[in-house]
């Protein structure tokens, strides 16, 4: 077979969107055989063999050949991808969702730390103080109550300091897991798509 | 002929088997001597022999040498290491296969039996 003929075939293969430098090699040898055969049967001409090897070896739409070669090459590496995306996914969504769990128990604490120094200042002012009270006696009972809420408050803000921390991991989790998977997988089916067409 | 679906399961170890049997061939030489010791039930398409020849090159099964032959490129595959490892265990899973299969759908009767 000429170079021109072989030629032929590979861009034949070319032109229906092979690209797999590889796979173009093993089909041209494929056709070119078949031809060759057909050939030395019949005695038909390059280009009517050539169409009956098409015919008899390729798909109807030869790319389908790429494409499941792409598939079933990377069929492995995907699904170790799909299982960190996910499980990235699912660690993310448990961080988000405790992140706001805490969140809400520190709010709750520190309208309960509010609402107590107010019931206590109430309290305290209609029960105990007298008219006459100095603002040095004032103060020492604002820090009374100051201290009797504080280890509340305190609770609320380790609350909130965990709640940021688990929001910036549950971030950082899914910036690295899922969200990568999702562009990657919607990059490759655009590119099998661009294949297909 | 069987069909498409019933031979995807059991190309692999085909494959390894002819090859382990034969040394190295390629892919034309693959879908013909398939084609003739099964006097031509089982017909290996091109659109299924590629993708599983380079699958089973690229997880270390199979090798290939080039070979220019006229002006063509013609590679060979052959087992590796791993590859030949693999051979008993597939043929064996296909040969209980086959018998699972014969214990479900019974053996064929003879017109005596």
């Amino acid at each position: 077979m000429s170079n021109a003929e072989i030629n032929t075939i590979r861009e034949y293969l070319k032109q229906h969107g092979f690209s797999n430098v590889a796979l173009i090699d093993d089909l041209v040898d494929h056709l070119a055989t078949e031809i060759e055969l057909i050939q030395a049967d019949t005695g038909a001409d390059f280009e009517e063999a050539f169409t009956s090897a098409k015919e008899k070896l390729l798909p109807e739409t030869p790319h389908e050949l790429e494409i499941d070669l792409k598939l079933l090459t990377t069929q492995k590496h995907n699904i170790m991808i799909k299982k960190i995306a996910f499980i990235g996914g699912y660690l993310s969504a448990i961080c988000l969702t405790v992140s706001i769990l805490f969140a809400i128990l520190s709010f709750q604490n520190n309208y309960q730390v509010s609402i107590r120094r107010k019931v206590i200042k109430s309290q305290y002012l209609s029960s105990n103080i007298q008219e006459e009270a100095t603002p040095e006696t004032i103060s020492d009972i604002y820090n009374t109550y100051h201290n009797e809420t504080s280890l509340l408050k305190l609770q609320s803000l380790n609350q909130l300091g965990i709640s940021q921390m688990l929001m910036v991991v549950s971030i950082l989790i899914f910036s690295t897991t899922y969200l990568p998977y999702q562009f990657y997988s919607r990059y490759q089916r655009s590119e099998l798509e661009l294949l297909a067409s | 002929m069987y069909s498409r679906e019933l031979l995807k399961g059991i190309l692999k170890p085909i494959i390894l088997k002819l090859l382990n049997d034969h040394g190295k061939m390629y892919g034309y030489e693959i879908v013909q001597h398939v084609k003739a010791s099964s006097q031509g039930k089982v017909l290996i398409k091109e659109g299924s022999l590629y993708p599983s020849l380079h699958a089973l090159t690229k997880e270390g099964y199979l090798e290939t040498e080039a070979v220019m032959v006229g002006n063509r490129t013609r590679k060979y595959y052959r087992l590796t290491g791993k590859g030949k490892e693999a051979v008993a265990p597939a043929v064996n899973e296909v040969i209980e296969f086959q018998a699972t299969l014969s214990t479900l759908f019974g053996k064929p009767k003879t017109a005596l039996s």
